[in-house]
C-alpha cells in the first residue's frame, strides 16, 4: 500500500452516523483492530483521493472529552499524541446543539475540525433548518452537508478536511465568565511559563481540564510536584467560591458557558426550528410506541428473540452441511496416507479438532448478521430499556443485556466480544457482575455440544433443549449475579443514563462489514488457538504410546485371525472373523487410549467427576474445553474414535455408549453450560477487570456448574432415568 | 445556574420523575447528589433551560425526549433532575 499523505479522523458522538460514513470512505479498505492494552475498536481505512492516498481512523463515539470512560481517553489520547492533520466531526444534524458540545471541546483542543453535518436529509420532516454557510462563517471552519448512507457529500467532507484553511493547531478561546476566567487566565500562564507538556496539550486546555477535575490530565501533573501544589490550590480556591456563591462546582459552569457559547452561535440565524412540526411524532416514535409498549414490548422482544435464533438454525444448517461434507472429504482424503502417526495427527487431530469449529461458521455469521441488525436498527437500546426493571433487582444493568447477548444469550454468541462488550458499563460494580456472569451463556461453541447430546438423548425434542438451556443460561446468570452483587460486590446499582438513537434501517454494507469482522475473529481462533490445541490434545491422547508388552499379544491375536481370513471362503465365517478381529482392534485402540497422558488424566480425576456422572473420556473432553469450548464436541468424537473403528452415526454411538443415559446427558448438558469460562474469555476478563477476578471465574463457575450437575445427576439417577 | 440552591431542592419541587407521560417542562437546575455522572447528562444535553418531553414514565427507567433525542435513564439520575 502506498504511504498515506494525511490522516484525518472521524470524531463525533454514538449514533450520529459516524461509522456509516467511514464505511462509504473507506470500503472494504479498511482493518479493525484493538487499541493496545485496551479493548476498544480501533478502525482504520484508505482513501485514494486526488492528491495521494489518504488514511482514515475511525475514533470511538464520544459525548465529551472527559477522562470517565475509555472510550474518551481513546478518542483524546489519539487526537493529542498522533496529532492526525484534522477531524471531520460527524454531527447529527437534527440534534445539532447536543453535538456541537463535543466539538467546542475539540476547538479547544486546537485541531483543525470539519463538520459534516450528518442526515440532513431527515431535517425537514423535523421541521428544523440549518444555515451551514452562516454556522461555517460563526465557528470558523469548513461545514459539509452529509448523507453518509448513501454517500452523499462524503468525498467532499474529506476534501474539506484536507484542504482546511487552518493548517495548524490553534485552540479556541472561550470565555467562562467572572468566576472562572482570572482564575483559568493565571493557571494557563503558569503552565505556559512551566513549559508544560507544550508540545502536546494546549495550556488553557490542560488548566480547564485541571478545573474539571480530569484525573488523569491531573495525574500528568505529578510529574511537576511545585507546579502541581500551586494548580490544585488554585483549583481548590475556585471550587470553594463557586460552591460558596453560586451552589456549583467548576465543571458544571464550564459546561454551562460551553453550552451558551453554542447558543449564542445558533441564535444568529444558523438554526430555524418551525414549532408546528416539531410537536409531531416521527416515524421512531410511532414505532417506540408499539416496540417499546408495556405489555406488548416484552412479548414482541421475546417474539424476535425466538425468531432470530430459529432462523439461525433453519438457515445455518444448509451451509453447515457442506463445510461438514468439505471435511468429511478431506478425511477421506488424508486416510489415503499410509497408516501412522502423521495420518492420525492430520484425521484425529487437525481435522476433527479444526472442522469440528469452522462446521459453526456459517451458524456465527447468520447469527452476527442478526444481532448487527438489531443493533444498528437501534433495537438494541430498546431491548436495554426494557430489561433495565428486570436486571435491576438482579443487581445488573438493562445495559447488561448486550453483553448478555453477545456472549450468547441467544444461542451462537461468544463470551469474549460478550465480555468486551461490557466496557460501555460505566458503573464498575454492575460491570463486574456483568463480567463474571456472562460466560454462563449459551455460547456458540458450547452449542454444538447440546445439540449432540439433544439428538443422542432427546431425537425430536433438539429445539425445545436448545429453548431451555438458553432459559438455564439466563437463569444461572441472574441467580449467580444477585448472589454476587449481594456478597463480594455488594453496593447500590449506579446510575445510567444512554441515547436511544432513532429506528434506522440498517445499511447492507454497514451489516456485511460487522458480520464479516466479527465473523473473522471466530475464524482466526480457529485457524490459531483451536488448532493448537486440537493437536495439543490429540497428542495427549496419543503419547506416550502403548508398551510393546501389552501391545503384542493383540497383535499377534489380530495377525492370526487376518491368516485364517484369507483362507475362508465361506461367506459367514468371513463376517464373524470380520468382526471379531474389528473387536480386537477397538480394545486395542481403548488400551491404548487409557495408557494415554489425557487418559490417565481423566482417570486420575474420575472419582470425583462420577458424582456427576462423567466417565473419564468425558473427562477428557472437559479439561480440553477449558482452552476452547470447541475442543468439546471434537475430544469426545476423537476419544470415541479412537476406540471404535465401526463409522456409525456419532451421535448414535454416544448413546448407546457404557455409561451414558439420560441423566448423564442432562448433567453433562448443565456442567458445559457453566463451567469456567474459555482460556480466550479468561484472558478477556482479566483485561477488563483483573487476573484475580480471572482466576475466581474459573473456580467460582467451575464449582458453581459442578454442584448444580450432581445434583441434577444425583435427581435423576434416583428417578431413575 | 446550573446547581440547586438548597431552597430549590425543599419538599414540593418537581422532578423529572414526577412527569407524566407526554408532558413537557423545563429544566431548572440539577441536584447535586449525584456526582459525576451528573456531567454525563450535561454531555447528552440535560442543561438547565432545556425543554424535556417525558415519553415514558411506567415505574422503570425514564424516556425523554430532550434537544430532539431519545434518553433513557434511570430514576435515580431522574430525581436529581429539578423542572418547572
Amino acid at each position: 500500500m502506498s504511504e498515506a499523505i494525511a490522516t484525518i479522523a472521524l470524531a463525533g458522538n454514538p449514533n450520529a452516523g459516524k461509522t456509516t460514513l467511514f464505511n462509504a470512505l473507506t470500503g472494504s479498505r479498511q482493518h479493525v483492530g484493538n487499541y493496545p492494552g485496551i479493548t476498544v475498536e480501533k478502525k482504520e481505512g484508505f482513501v485514494d483521493m486526488p492528491s495521494g492516498t489518504v488514511r482514515v481512523i475511525d475514533l470511538p463515539g464520544t459525548y465529551s472529552m472527559t477522562a470517565y470512560s475509555q472510550e474518551e481517553l481513546v478518542a483524546r489520547d489519539f487526537l493529542v499524541k498522533e496529532r492526525p492533520q484534522g477531524i471531520i466531526n460527524v454531527i447529527d444534524a437534527t440534534s445539532l446543539e447536543r453535538n456541537l458540545y463535543l466539538t467546542v471541546q475539540f476547538l479547544e483542543l486546537g485541531i483543525p475540525v470539519t463538520l459534516a453535518l450528518n442526515m440532513v436529509d431527515a431535517l425537514e420532516s423535523k421541521g428544523i433548518r440549518i444555515d451551514s454557510d452562516r454556522l461555517a462563517d460563526l465557528m470558523r471552519l469548513p461545514v459539509v452537508r452529509t448523507v453518509a448512507r448513501s454517500g452523499l457529500g462524503v468525498r467532499e467532507a474529506l476534501q474539506a478536511a484536507l484542504t482546511h484553511p487552518r493548517q495548524s493547531w490553534e485552540p479556541l478561546f472561550i470565555s467562562y465568565g467572572p468566576d472562572l476566567d482570572p482564575v483559568l487566565g493565571e493557571m494557563t500562564k503558569l503552565i505556559s511559563n512551566a513549559g508544560f507538556l507544550a508540545d502536546t496539550y494546549p495550556p488553557r486546555w490542560l488548566a480547564l481540564k485541571f478545573l474539571e477535575n480530569d484525573l488523569v490530565v491531573r495525574q500528568l501533573f505529578e510529574a511537576d510536584y511545585e507546579l502541581h501544589r500551586r494548580l490544585r490550590d488554585m483549583a481548590d480556591e475556585v471550587a470553594r467560591h463557586c460552591e460558596k456563591t453560586l451552589k456549583t462546582q467548576p465543571e458544571f459552569l464550564i459546561a454551562d458557558y460551553r453550552y451558551g457559547y453554542i447558543s449564542s452561535i445558533l441564535r444568529q440565524g444558523v438554526l430555524t426550528v418551525m414549532p408546528d412540526l416539531q410537536g409531531r411524532a416521527d416515524l421512531s416514535d410511532k414505532i417506540d410506541a408499539v416496540l417499546t409498549h408495556q405489555v406488548a414490548g416484552p412479548a414482541i422482544m421475546l417474539a424476535i428473540l425466538y425468531g432470530l435464533f430459529s432462523v439461525t438454525f433453519t438457515l445455518g444448517e444448509i451451509p453447515m452441511g457442506w463445510v461438514e461434507t468439505a471435511f468429511a472429504w478431506l478425511a477421506e482424503l488424508a486416510g489415503k496416507m499410509p497408516p501412522g502417526l502423521t495420518r492420525s495427527l492430520i484425521i484425529d487431530g487437525i481435522i476433527a479438532g479444526v472442522g469440528g469449529v469452522l462446521g459453526f461458521v456459517p451458524l456465527i455469521l447468520i447469527m452476527f448478521l442478526g444481532i448487527t441488525f438489531l443493533e444498528d436498527s437501534g433495537y438494541m437500546a430498546r431491548m436495554a430499556y426494557m430489561l433495565d426493571r428486570v436486571f435491576r433487582i438482579f443487581g445488573l444493568h438493562g445495559s447488561s443485556v448486550v453483553p448478555f447477548i453477545i456472549s450468547g444469550g441467544i444461542p451462537g454468541g461468544c463470551a469474549v466480544p460478550g465480555v468486551m462488550a461490557a466496557r460501555t458499563l460505566r458503573s464498575p460494580k454492575e460491570k463486574l457482575a456483568t463480567l463474571l456472569t456472562a460466560p454462563f451463556m449459551a455460547c456458540g461453541a458450547k452449542v454444538p455440544v447440546f445439540i449432540l447430546l439433544a439428538a443422542a438423548f432427546f431425537p425430536e425434542h433438539g429445539a425445545r433443549v436448545m429453548f431451555l438451556i438458553t432459559l438455564a443460561g439466563w437463569a444461572a446468570a441472574l441467580v449467580a449475579a444477585k448472589m454476587m452483587r449481594s456478597t463480594i460486590i455488594r453496593g447500590p446499582s449506579t446510575p445510567f443514563v444512554m441515547e436511544l438513537p432513532p429506528y434506522r434501517m440498517p445499511t447492507a454494507m454497514g451489516l456485511v462489514l460487522h458480520t464479516w469482522e466479527r465473523g473473522w475473529q471466530y475464524i482466526r481462533k480457529a485457524g490459531t488457538v483451536i488448532l493448537a490445541i486440537a493437536v495439543l490434545i490429540w497428542a495427549m491422547m496419543t503419547f506416550p504410546g502403548l508398551p510393546q508388552e501389552i501391545a503384542a499379544p493383540y497383535e499377534a491375536e489380530m495377525a492370526g485371525i487376518q491368516e485364517q481370513l484369507q483362507a475362508e471362503t465361506g461367506e459367514a465365517a468371513r463376517g464373524e472373523l470380520e468382526a471379531s478381529l474389528a473387536a480386537l482392534e477397538r480394545r486395542l485402540k481403548e488400551e491404548a487410549l487409557t495408557h494415554s497422558l489425557a487418559g490417565r488424566l481423566g482417570q486420575a480425576i474420575e472419582p470425583v467427576t462420577a458424582w456427576a456422572g462423567f466417565d473419564w473420556r468425558t473427562n477428557i473432553a472437559l479439561l480440553g474445553g477449558i482452552a476452547a469450548k470447541e475442543v468439546i464436541v471434537s475430544t469426545l468424537a476423537t476419544a470415541h474414535s479412537m476406540s471404535d473403528a465401526e463409522n456409525t452415526d456419532f451421535a448414535a454411538r454416544i448413546a448407546a455408549a457404557p455409561g451414558w443415559n439420560t441423566s448423564v446427558a442432562v448433567s453433562l448438558m448443565i456442567f458445559v453450560l457453566l463451567y469456567s469460562p474459555c482460556f480466550v474469555t479468561v484472558v478477556a476478563i482479566a483485561r477488563e477487570a483483573s487476573w484475580g477476578w480471572a482466576a475466581f471465574s474459573v473456580v467460582f463457575n467451575t464449582a458453581f456448574a459442578f454442584a448444580l450437575a450432581t445434583a441434577t445427576y444425583q435427581l435423576g439417577m434416583s428417578m431413575g432415568w | 445556574m446550573f446547581f440547586c440552591k438548597t431552597k430549590d431542592t425543599a419538599d414540593g419541587v418537581r422532578t423529572l420523575n414526577d412527569l407524566k407521560d407526554g408532558e413537557k417542562a423545563v429544566v431548572r437546575c440539577l441536584s447535586r447528589s449525584q456526582g459525576c455522572h451528573l456531567s454525563k447528562l450535561t454531555a447528552m444535553g440535560i442543561t438547565p433551560g432545556t425543554e424535556i418531553e417525558m415519553l415514558s414514565n411506567s415505574g422503570g427507567p425514564l424516556l425523554v425526549l430532550v434537544r430532539s433525542s431519545r434518553l433513557c435513564l434511570c430514576r435515580s439520575l431522574g430525581q436529581a433532575v429539578v423542572v418547572e
